[in-house]
């Protein structure tokens, strides 16, 4: 479904994707693992059209997407939800999930925001209070509903759990797994390193705006040098 | 008499409200000061003057060429001068800023050699009808111009809080690139910002044609001015700052006038917003700069 080739993305004169090379199946979970300043958030934050690549290639179901502006790319079926949410605070909750139907001329939008509501009921108490004023647990289900509601083939999330309590981590995997059996294929950028290897069946793992490491998650648990780099001891 | 101020100082404040909205709602977007705002206002005059006054066609239709050449205008200046700088990652934005410097100067000599130094009489054809209301007299030009800056404060801001574009309007000025991949086409968000609100800037030069009798072609330079100083008093990007900021400096100017000494008009004006800025230095309505945008 998505396949990037060799990319590499500047700021202005700094190299912080050095050819990257990923693929993520239709249907698929594929998740990104690595330290702090790898290169995840430049890398999702290219493929969703934020940043333009100054070499390589972006994919998507047959087209090269690359270097289109975000609003194209959105248009085209892939929504990212960026690190730190991007909640528009001083509008309302109700207005950031209309914004997320924002591409959309359908229907379905009335029904599609119903069933998120029913399925987020902590945002369906909130909808006249700016955006800014939720907690960071709901402002990372905003962030997420409001991608949903763009209806997205493929979701892009950068660290979804960032800054929140055990229960909450928990409850965003959950979703993360749902959305999937509904047909959704996700990336996913994640430090929960173990419970993202979990969910997706493969793993990437960057260093320095490269990809050092790659496979079935399941596999990649195993290996020693992912336990020694990231999962400590346990 | 206080009444009569009163209407007064509402009728001024509510064009002072139009300019200051126009340079607001460009500030949402872009983060600049369209310092260009203010000529393109003045030619919106001059338009509406040429029509009303020597045409002699119906003000409305005044209304509407000024309109269309305030629009054109804003339209030209977001492709030629910045547009061209939105393209270019890196560059400061402070050079958008300088860029409308540029055509600011541009405009204003232009307007000098066209239309001379001196003042042109703007007629409005009901200019002598008044009502009396016990001891009150009220011009109709003032109900009109009243009328008219009213209904556009009640139109943007519904048009802002209710449909799809003001929406998108609201959401590119929060955050640009949550906008973006939200699905808004950012480039054409800001050429339609500048594009409305230009063409807010030629009703206001009409506006200001029908309260005053006369224009120049220095009513750009003391009209961005003020309306300048109430979107810093208002909160920058504000559009309920520059309503109120509108409103208050309009009435306050009319009462300086009416009871205290008059040649101090523009100074005790000015004297308010500075004292309201060392309680508030966000602004009436702005918020205090938290995440280091504005
Ligand atoms: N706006 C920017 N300007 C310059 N350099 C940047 C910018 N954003 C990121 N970088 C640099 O690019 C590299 C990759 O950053 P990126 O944010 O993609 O890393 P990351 O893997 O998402 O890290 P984290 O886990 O901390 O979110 C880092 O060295 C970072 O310092
Ligand atoms: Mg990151």
């Amino acid at each position: 479904m998505l396949e990037v080739r060799d990319l590499e993305t500047y700021y202005g004169n700094i190299k912080a994707l050095k050819g990257v090379s990923i693929e993520v199946p239709e249907g698929a979970i594929v998740g990104i693992l690595g330290a702090n300043g790898a290169g995840k958030t430049t890398l999702l934050k290219t493929i969703a059209g934020v940043l333009a690549p100054r070499a390589g290639a972006i994919v998507f179901r047959g087209e090269d997407i690359a270097g289109l502006p975000s609003h194209r790319i959105l248009a085209r079926g892939v929504a990212l939800v960026p690190e730190g949410r991007a909640i528009l605070s001083r509008m309302t909750v109700r207005e950031n999930l209309e914004m997320g139907a924002f591409i959309r001329r359908d229907a379905g939008i009335a029904a599609d925001m119903e069933r998120v509501l029913r399925r987020f009921p902590v945002l369906s108490g909130r909808l006249r209070q700016p955006g800014g004023s939720l907690s960071g647990g709901e402002q990372q289900m905003l962030a997420i509903a409001r991608a949903l509601l763009s209806s997205p083939k493929l979701l892009l999330l950068d660290e979804p759990t960032l800054g929140l309590a055990p229960l909450m981590v928990a409850e965003i995997f959950d979703i993360i797994r749902e959305i999937h059996a509904a047909g959704t294929t996700v990336l996913l950028v994640e430090q929960n390193i173990r419970q993202a290897m979990k969910v997706s069946s493969r793993t990437y793992v960057m260093e320095t705006g490269k990809i050092v490491m790659e496979g079935p998650s399941k596999d990649l648990l195993r290996e020693p040098r992912i336990r020694a780099a990231y999962l400590g001891r346990e | 008499m206080f009444l009569e101020q009163a209407i007064n100082g509402i009728t001024l404040g509510g064009i002072y409200a139009i300019v200051a909205l126009g340079y607001t709602l460009v500030f949402g977007v872009l983060g600049i000061i369209n310092m260009a705002h203010g000529e393109i206002f003045m030619f919106g005059a001059f338009v509406g003057m040429l029509l009303v006054s020597k045409a002699g066609v119906p003000l409305p239709v005044a209304f509407l060429g000024a309109i269309a050449a305030a629009a054109s205008m804003g339209l030209l200046l977001d492709r030629f001068a910045l547009r061209p700088l939105r393209k270019r990652p890196g560059a400061s934005h402070l050079a958008s800023l300088i860029s409308t410097i540029g055509v600011s100067i541009l405009l204003e000599n232009a307007a000098h050699r066209i239309f001379g130094a001196g003042n042109h009489l703007f007629e409005t054809p009901f200019s002598d009808i008044r009502f009396q209301a016990g001891s009150v007299t009220v011009y109709l030009v003032q109900a009109a111009i009243l009328g008219i800056s009213l209904l556009m404060m009640a139109g943007l801001s519904l048009w802002l809080s209710r449909t799809r574009a003001g929406k998108a309007l609201r959401a590119t000025a929060e955050n640009l690139e949550t906008a973006g991949l939200l699905g808004v086409d950012t480039n054409r968000m800001i050429t339609a910002t500048v594009v409305i609100a230009s063409a807010m800037g030629g009703v206001a030069g009409v506006l200001v044609g029908m309260a005053f009798n006369f224009i120049n072609n220095r009513i750009g330079l003391s009209m961005g001015l003020k309306g300048l100083a109430i979107i810093i008093f208002g909160g920058m990007g504000s559009v309920y700052g520059a309503m109120a900021g509108g409103l208050i400096l309009g009435l306050s100017e009319t009462f300086v006038v009416a009871y205290g000494p008059a040649g101090y008009r523009d100074a005790i004006a000015f004297v308010t917003i500075i004292v309201v800025l060392l309680v508030r230095p966000q602004g009436l309505f702005g918020q205090a700069v938290s995440d280091g945008k504005p």
